[in-house]
């Protein structure tokens, strides 16, 4: 990231020379970074669409690895219990240095040789280490969440500890994983967990500080709008709806878009009659305030785990003719979604994989749950699983084929309600029957229809760019480049199990692409560059 | 979201447990309900202040104090053993629902299986590939009913604590580019290579590209009854294979 402190950022958030030549301002991300991957999506759009094109369709089949991190750690450092260790998360890359997280953990790699710089080592604690979506970065500081539900502040050019402040209380089984959002002075945080019923809620905080700027719950309080989607106070207070994946900006709007978390009990809607407000909804909300614009529920009542916190993904397009501020998401439910981002108004539902739980579309474009197949005490057959047709892998949008991909599932389970009255926690229990394959599927924004599909795609996510490539893991443990347009394989190598989403920089005129490989991170680059 | 793999805290002594139900039913019962998950009085299993009490640090104020202002009534003559039992009942009310891979199912064989044997015989096609005194004789021992039940629609990977043996794999045969055929059980497949084990033994991994692959699926038949089989079809299948003792 090459630094411009713009007069315009200047007078936005007073910002003073403090922010050194070596961070990220956070006013430079108000604009398409172009060699850079300085926030978790690449940039605020969600799309993983990355300008660069030196390794491009014709040449990439040639790319090799330039070198290999893998994760060490010091000798009696907790173990990740049993979730073993891989980066789920996106690194982050600013002026040459990678950052990047594990549960507990935070380092920083040379972006062009990938030897470590520093590690940071957060103390054993409670909290589950299920992933780490990543690290924020706002001036010369980093930001990630740990397993307890602290923010956690570091110096990014030493990894010592600036403060943590905490955020939820890991006793009552909260549990943090997503990377914080930088929107402007805010440093945008969320918690997770659904094995008891909790609240969920997204949080602003002071860059500087940590201090708390807003908190919006995901459910209404008694009297205020929604309410009426919940049957009494007690089961809004426990309704769940965690919002754990970062959600995306748009700069213009001044809004921030986020995907909201499944409602508790999960598989027992017997207490909580209503749709359940604000879970399996994209909410838009404004970042100064934390008060919410406008929402749309995905998943009216779910009781299938069903979250939608994929990625809201914002493109610019026509659509019916008409230029319109678009937003895209390929929801765990099964159903792709187009909304207008200004208003929230629906534009379109189609299925990208198997689904049989809806009885048609309503005319808010939600999928209408067909009663027979809410989970029972002796098992009701559904798709998608409970692992959804899809679910935190990122997605990506190119925009000059007009298509949107997803790494897609077409699984189905035996869903039980195990509990005897409204239920706790889980509240049942589900078998997923291992008999679908997974893919990953390309989806026309204009029809929801599928374009192709690439059979045996899997991975921690997508990567398109400019030169024409789509970027993707598959089974058997390899990594691939795919034709946008077509999902032709242009390469392939075996090189491990894609365990996060790809993603790209420049550094010296040369293009790297990173996939995290378990506990490993592997650079590719064209030869002789 | 994900699954919890273990609750925090240690577990609550059992006996001290026992003698807190007994305790919290005729006590506390009539406004928590008898099991703690709530009727007027909020559910206490869901309370943050529950979770967070530690041996009646917290709910032991409450109870001996009450809360007047919302309609607890205080319960002073409660001695202190006595508190810790009704935390240690809580707090194990918790872990159970912390715990979901621990949940215990009911009433999981409604079907009628009169109608699941015609459905055998009949329109499920099962009596196609299987017989209820060949390799389904004394099915329902073999399998717990919601393992049995996953299983009767696709024998897919096993389920923790369920068992069962994995399902037989498919075979294969792979034409290569220069005429030669490979077959063999199909081990692996991706969409670059497929690995059959061929008749010596050994695994065998051959590239995809220009091959002609056929696959024989014996699990073709289940992989289309996830398409077409009804919730009531599959209930009644269950009940009718719970009576193969």
């Amino acid at each position: 990231m090459k630094l411009r402190v713009s007069s315009f950022a200047l007078s936005m958030f007073g910002l003073t020379a403090l922010l050194a030549a070596q961070g990220l301002d956070p006013a430079a991300l108000l604009k398409q970074p172009t060699d850079t991957w300085p926030t978790y999506n690449g940039d605020y759009s969600g799309r993983r669409f990355s300008p660069l094109t030196q390794i491009d369709a014709s040449n990439v089949n040639t790319i090799t690895q330039a070198w290999t991190w893998r994760a060490t750690r010091s000798p009696g450092a907790p173990s990740q219990a049993s979730f073993g260790s891989a980066v789920k998360a996106t690194p982050l890359e600013v002026n040459g240095i990678l950052y990047f997280s594990e549960p507990d953990n935070v380092w920083t790699v040379n972006a062009r040789t990938g030897k470590e710089i520093w590690h940071y080592q957060y103390p054993p604690n409670d909290g589950l280490h299920i992933g780490s979506r990543g690290v924020a970065m706002y001036g010369d500081w980093l930001y990630f969440e740990t397993p307890d539900n602290y923010l956690v502040s570091l110096d990014s050019k030493t990894g010592k500890e600036r403060w943590r402040q905490q955020m939820a209380d890991v006793k009552l089984d909260y549990f943090s994983t997503m990377a914080p959002v930088v929107v402007k002075n805010h440093i945008i945080c969320s918690v997770g967990g659904d094995t008891l019923d909790n609240t969920g809620y997204l949080e602003a905080r002071d860059p500087d500080t940590g201090a708390l700027q807003w908190q919006w719950f995901t459910e209404p309080r008694p009297g205020e709008p929604g309410a009426e989607t919940w049957p009494d106070a007690g089961a809004m207070e426990h309704g769940g709806g965690m919002p754990w994946m970062p959600g995306t900006y748009d700069p213009e709007l001044n809004l921030i878009y986020w995907g909201i978390g499944n409602p508790n009990p999960v598989h027992a809607g017997s207490g909580r009659m209503g749709d359940n407000l604000w879970t399996d909804s994209i909410v838009a909300l404004n970042p100064d305030t934390g008060k919410l614009v406008w929402y749309y529920q995905n998943t009216p009542h779910d009781t299938h785990d069903w979250d939608s916190v994929q990625a809201p993904v914002l493109f610019d397009a026509i659509f019916d003719g008409k230029p319109r501020k678009l937003l895209a998401q390929a929801n765990r439910n099964g159903y792709f979604f187009l909304l207008d981002r200004t208003t929230g108004e629906h534009l379109l539902t189609a299925p990208f994989a198997k689904t049989n739980w809806s009885m048609g579309i309503d005319p808010q474009g939600r999928p209408i749950m067909n009663p027979a197949k809410v989970p029972s005490h002796d098992g009701v057959l559904v798709c998608p699983s409970s692992n959804g047709a899809t679910n935190w892998f990122a997605p990506a949008f190119d925009p000059a084929a007009g298509l949107f991909y997803v790494l897609a599932s077409d699984n189905c389970s035996v869903f039980y309600l195990t509990a005897e009255g409204k239920g706790e926690g889980f509240a049942g229990r589900d078998f997923e029957l291992g008999s679908g394959h997974d893919a990953l599927r390309a989806i026309d924004f204009k029809t929801g229809k599928v374009a192709w599909s690439f059979d045996g795609g899997a991975g921690g996510g997508l990567l398109a760019t400019a030169g024409q490539i789509l970027f993707s893991g598959s089974q058997g443990g390899y990594l691939a480049a795919l034709d946008p347009a077509t999902g032709k394989v242009l390469w392939h190598e075996r090189a491990g199990r894609s365990t996060n989403p790809p993603m790209t920089y420049e550094l010296d005129g040369r293009q790297y692409v990173l996939f995290g490989v378990g506990d490993s991170l592997k650079a590719f680059t064209l030869p002789g560059k | 979201m994900a699954a919890r793999i273990f609750t925090p805290g240690p577990a609550p002594d059992p006996a001290a447990v026992d003698r807190g139900q007994k305790l919290f039913a005729p006590t506390c019962g009539f406004c928590h309900g008898p099991d703690g998950t709530g009727k007027s009085g909020p559910d206490l299993v869901a309370s943050a202040l529950v979770i967070r009490d530690n041996g009646g640090d917290l709910i032991g104020r409450v109870v001996h104090d009450g809360r007047p202002g919302k309609g607890m009534p205080a319960f002073p003559g409660l001695t202190g053993p006595q508190i810790d039992d009704i935390s240690a009942f809580l707090h194990s009310r918790i872990r159970a629902a912390a715990n979901r891979f621990a949940y215990s199912f009911h009433e999981v064989v409604t079907g009628n299986a009169k109608a699941g044997e015609a459905y055998f015989d009949g329109a499920g096609k099962c009596s196609t590939c299987h017989s209820v005194t060949g390799d389904l004789a004394g099915i329902a021992n073999k399998f717990q009913p919601p393992d049995l039940q996953a299983r009767l629609v696709y024998p897919g990977p096993s389920f923790p604590g369920f068992g069962g043996p994995p399902p037989k794999p498919p075979t294969a045969v792979v034409t290569l580019p220069s005429g030669e055929t490979v077959s063999g059980a199909l081990i692996a497949r991706d969409p670059f290579n497929v690995t059959l084990r061929d008749g010596s033994g050994s695994p065998r991994s051959l590239p995809v590209e220009g091959t002609k692959i056929e696959v024989d699926d014996p699990l073709k038949a289940h992989k289309d009854l996830i398409d077409t089989i009804t919730d009531t079809e599959m209930h009644d299948l269950l009940a009718y294979l719970e009576t193969l003792k």
